[in-house]
């Protein structure tokens, strides 16, 4: 119940009933863009898995453009059928996802497994873990002082 | 030609997901597609008792450090029921690439018939 029930203002009673019209009709699946992506990284790469069930892996696109990722694609319904009922879903998608830092785009990998794509973005040499040097001994130390 | 029931059980400990799915027509059967992707072949559970045809699956996974997540491992579950006129000792299942292809025949006796017109 809202407030304005309570005080019954004429003016809100249109407002209070959009307002439970837009609860009780919140759709069960929330919209999000396609397809879902899982990103994970390690030391020398960036790992993306996108779910991508029932695409023909040779008509999915992979480019990296700058520090984006794009991934696009379609999926097309069966030949000789008539749609009774469509929950997928279905066409054309363009999904870009920010890359966190410089990948070398002349070496990046895919595969297709179960309807998962996952995509090896090996990292830039600059973006790599450099390991730094550790000097022991030496001058200038507080005990040379 | 289906009813389904896509109420996400709550009295497990897992969400239980009803894969989304779509239904397709041709001259001679019907052929539900429901994605899984994810899921290995070996985990996908069909079965079919009175009329209902029920699935099963999980898609397995150790928890790993994402940066970003958008789906998880998880334990699909959905029932169909199969109305009459299908000759439900022939449905088949197929999955491929992370799609599952339930084929249901109609049965020969329910084909649709020429009546000659006089």
């Amino acid at each position: 119940m809202f407030p304005s029930r309570i005080f019954d203002i004429p003016e809100l009673r249109d407002l209070d009933r959009l307002f439970e019209r837009m609860l009780r009709e919140r759709p069960f699946v929330q919209v999000r863009a396609f397809p879902p992506v899982n990103v994970r990284e390690e030391p020398e790469r960036l790992v993306v898995e996108a779910a991508l069930p029932g695409y023909d892996p040779s008509r999915i696109d992979v480019k990296v453009e700058e520090d984006t990722l794009v991934l696009s694609g379609e999926r097309r319904d069966p030949e000789g059928a008539r749609v009774l009922r469509r929950e997928r879903w279905s066409g054309p998608f363009v999904r870009e996802i920010a890359l966190p830092f410089k990948v070398d785009s002349d070496h990046v990998e895919a595969r297709y497994a179960n309807g998962i794509l996952t995509i090896e973005l090996p990292k830039a040499p600059e973006a790599r873990p450099r390991k730094i040097q550790v000097q022991v001994g030496g001058g200038g130390t507080e005990e040379s002082r | 030609m289906t009813e389904p029931r896509t109420t996400p059980r709550t009295d497990v400990r897992e969400t239980v997901y009803a894969p989304p799915t779509d239904v397709y027509q041709f001259d001679d059967r019907i052929e539900l597609h429901v994605d899984l992707p994810g899921v290995r072949p070996e985990d996908v559970e069909v079965t079919f008792e009175e009329n209902t045809l029920t699935i099963r699956a999980e898609r397995k996974g150790e928890s790993e450090n994402w940066l970003h997540r958008e789906y998880e491992p998880a334990v699909f579950r959905r029932t169909f029921t199969v109305p009459e006129g299908f000759d439900t000792d022939a449905i088949a299942a197929r999955f491929d690439h992370g799609v599952l292809v339930l084929r249901l025949p109609v049965a020969s006796g329910s084909k649709a018939r020429q009546i000659p017109v006089r």
